[in-house]
């Protein structure tokens, strides 16, 4: 017969290794749930390509699990990614974030870690975070063919409305750019409006046609990224753009606020690593590699990283 | 091995090669068509894409067919149903395919799906008149003597009309594996599936050599596609040698 | 390149009526430059495909050629004719027109073929017992017979050159393809607007050739030859 201090005795331990286990459980269960998948995103330029499998392939050596949906669209696009959670981050250009997703096109910060912190606090009531900026910064500029600078005096965005003011201004007065940058106060709109650039036709080119177009002198000029590879040639002149209006563009990852918290300091500090070690010559490396080259981002990215012992 | 000056923060700079086939190669000019790339790229790139195209395209005229087909029969039985469907295919038709799978996305998302729906869409109107007019072009004669021989409806639909009626059905299926061949790379605006995505790949990095192989490949893909069906249709109705227009 | 941007609702067509209220230039300009460049390609396919495809039905040969060329054509997929032609003649409009051009004229060549070879020999016989000389024949007896079919041809062709010309906006060559190409700026409605556009041209361009064929065709062939479908429904894209 057991006594009944012995019973007890097994019911409390039986119910505390119950609950042990419920707790152990639990804790397992929130943990594995703790660790959500990150999703990234690029958008639809090699420049976007190559920072994507940078971030990507720092990340998975660091053994994270990472998603990865290339070729998204334009900032309008993958913004609507980000928000409809398709996407919970994406590498993008500061000014962007502030005048083409936040429409603020007032009271402009003078600095570019001012940009930045109003980046981030624009992106914060949203529930995102803005991770540390790169060093190199790449702005949607103008470019003319270098004869064309030379036979008209071009150098800034002022030039090319006195340009067009004047006589001799040639009769294939267009620019070609891509389509989204059209309605754009940091891109047509901003020429129009700020320069007086009202002159000016628009001809839709597809963003890998561009020099293309320029070079059969089929548009007087184009819209660029400062970081093109195809600038360092020596057959293109950009025009500077003294109003700003194209923004300040370091690039700085938009993470959600609960997929970097979950994943922690060890995850933020990863892509800061990353972001640090891309400077202007550093990119402008990467893009000679894969836009003139055409080497694959992924193999560019990947030499990168395992040069600056990132992965 | 890390080449380049080591700074105290600054990155070390790789030596990334220059372009394949070095610097005055057929990729460093951006030439039209380099034989190299496309051998070095034909396991990652071509090949892959390839045998998804050739998938988009089977799924989609196998359910379009379907479709159609029992819409023809439905058609054939009463003759009413005939103009909604019809139309309602004819209507698919119209909308440029770029614009239809940027509507599908908001609905069925950035799937194969989205693009199955639009590609069966198009198969619907080609199939469904291609099997109606066939059916048709049954003689009524030919009924009368089915009839007259006591065959059943059904019997006489499966042993005479459908066997008269294949080479409007096997032409239908021959334009609407070629048309789907042809929409099926404008999917790849969407969602990069099929033969149509290195070609946007390409147009948008400004690498005319992938766009242009590739292009290339989808023009062999569907010359070979009709003329395997042409043969195909010519064994399956080895009667039907008198030629006609609507093939 | 497309990632779910802008909901699809029942009013988004209401709203794509209003884009076209609002938008009276843009839509304006879009749809001449779009006309523009389908025209132009129709115009280079007729001259190159209708007097090859007549010429060589009246006197018989190359049929094979003629009758499969137009099997090759309809194979042909349309975006990679014009990202082919892209790479030929590089961007602009004359690429565009020139994959249209390729992706238009076997159609209509191998329907001007059939039409001619097709007419009745014993017509050909008495015309020739008449005492009608080789172009007399021609142009007086196997023409207007034969108009039906190259005009079925040539509406088929049309109809597909109206619709494929959006895909130029691909490759910026410009016309309502821009517009759909761009729904980053002009949204869906834009979009919709832009196609609806697209889908009036292509049966305005079908009803073009069909009235055109009504005033060519002799009064007295009017009634036989009734009502000239399209053997093979309009390809589009």
């Amino acid at each position: 017969m057991i006594r009944k201090h012995t019973r007890r005795a097994v019911k409390a331990s039986f119910s505390i290794a119950l609950g042990v286990a419920i707790i152990l459980g639990v804790f397992a269960a929130t943990a594995t749930s703790a660790q959500p998948t990150i999703i990234l995103g690029t958008k639809d330029f090699t420049e976007e390509f190559v920072l994507g499998q940078l971030y990507k392939q720092a990340l998975e050596a660091k053994g994270f699990k990472v998603s990865y949906k290339e070729n998204i669209g334009s900032t309008e696009i993958i913004q609507a990614a980000l928000h409809s959670g398709k996407i919970n981050m994406y590498p993008e250009y500061v000014g962007e974030i502030v005048q083409t997703a936040y429409h603020k096109s007032t009271n402009l910060p003078k600095t570019a870690h001012g940009w930045w912190s109003l980046a981030k606090s624009l992106l914060a009531p949203d529930g995102f975070a803005l991770l540390n900026p790169t060093p190199f910064y790449d702005v949607d500029a103008i470019a003319v063919r270098k004869a064309d600078a030379q036979k008209y005096h071009l150098k800034t965005l002022w030039d090319l409305k006195r340009l067009q003011n004047s006589a001799q201004r040639p009769s294939n007065f267009t620019i070609g750019a891509r389509p989204e940058f059209k309605s754009r106060e940091e891109g047509f709109l901003g020429m129009k409006h700020v320069y007086g650039l009202t002159g000016l036709k628009y001809v839709t080119i597809a963003t890998g046609l561009t020099y293309q177009a320029l070079d059969q002198k089929k548009v007087f000029c184009i819209n660029v990224f400062s970081t093109d590879a195809a600038i360092a040639s020596g057959k293109y002149t950009v025009l500077t753009d003294p109003k700003l209006i194209f923004g300040v563009q370091n690039v700085a990852p938009i993470v959600s606020t609960k997929v970097a918290n979950a994943l922690g300091s060890k995850f933020v500090n990863t892509v800061n690593a990353v972001s640090a070690k891309l400077t202007t010559p550093a990119i402008l490396a990467m893009n000679k590699a894969t836009q003139l080259d055409k080497q694959s981002p992924a193999k560019v990215a990947g030499q990168f990283l395992a040069a600056n012992g990132l992965k | 091995m890390p080449h380049g000056t080591l700074l105290a923060s600054g990155p070390v700079i790789p030596n990334f090669g220059g372009p394949p086939g070095g610097k005055h190669g057929c990729i460093a000019r951006n030439g039209l068509f380099c034989w190299d790339w496309v051998t070095a790229h034909w396991g990652d790139i071509l090949q892959p894409h390839l045998l998804q195209h050739l998938k988009l395209t089977a799924i989609a005229v196998g359910i379009g067919f379907a479709i159609a087909f029992a819409a023809a029969l439905v058609a054939h039985r009463m003759s009413w149903f005939e103009t909604p469907f019809g139309a309602f295919s004819a209507f698919l038709y119209t909308i440029p395919s770029l614009a239809l799978f940027q509507l599908l996305v908001p609905i069925t998302g950035l799937t194969v799906l989205t693009i199955e729906i639009g590609l069966v869409g198009y198969t619907l109107l080609i199939l469904f008149r291609n099997i109606l007019e066939g059916l048709r072009g049954v003689p009524p004669a030919v009924l009368e003597a089915a009839d007259g021989m006591g065959l059943t409806r059904l019997q006489t639909l499966i042993r005479v009309e459908l066997p008269l009626a294949l080479p409007a059905i096997t032409a239908g299926i021959r334009i609407a594996v070629v048309t789907t061949i042809s929409l099926a790379t404008v999917a790849a605006y969407i969602t990069p599936l099929g033969l149509g995505a290195p070609i946007f790949y390409g147009l948008q990095t400004s690498f005319t050599t992938e766009f242009v192989a590739t292009g290339a490949l989808a023009i062999l893909l569907a010359v070979c596609a009709d003329a395997v069906l042409i043969i195909a249709q010519r064994l399956l109705t080895p009667w039907a040698r008198a030629r006609r227009l609507a093939t | 390149m497309i990632f779910s941007f802008d909901t699809f609702k029942p009013s988004t067509f209401v709203d794509a009526f209003r884009f076209i209220g609002d938008n009276p230039g843009l839509m304006w300009q879009k749809t001449a430059e779009h006309l523009q460049i389908s025209g132009e390609a129709i115009g280079f396919a007729l001259l190159i495909a209708l007097p090859l495809g007549v010429w060589l039905g009246h006197i018989h040969r190359g049929s094979f050629v003629a009758i499969n060329l137009s099997n090759i054509g309809r194979a042909l997929p349309s975006l990679a004719v014009i990202a082919i032609g892209l790479g030929i003649l590089g961007i602009g409009t004359t690429n565009v027109i020139f994959a249209l051009v390729v992706l238009a004229f076997p159609v209509m060549l191998t329907n001007a073929y059939v039409a001619v070879d097709g007419v009745e020999p014993e017509a050909i016989e008495a015309a020739r017992g008449m005492g009608m000389r080789e172009h007399q024949i021609l142009f007086m007896v196997e023409l207007p017979l034969a108009l039906p079919l190259i005009f079925a041809g040539i509406r088929t062709a049309s109809v597909f050159v109206v619709a494929t010309a959006t895909l130029g906006g691909v490759v910026g060559g410009g016309g309502l393809g821009d517009i759909i190409v761009n729904q980053a700026s002009y949204f869906l409605k834009g979009v919709i607007a832009a196609s609806i556009a697209v889908s009036v041209l292509s049966f305005a361009a079908d009803f073009v050739f069909w009235a055109l064929q009504r005033t060519l065709t002799p009064r007295g062939l009017r009634k036989e030859r009734v009502a000239a479908v399209t053997p093979v429904p309009a390809l589009g894209q």
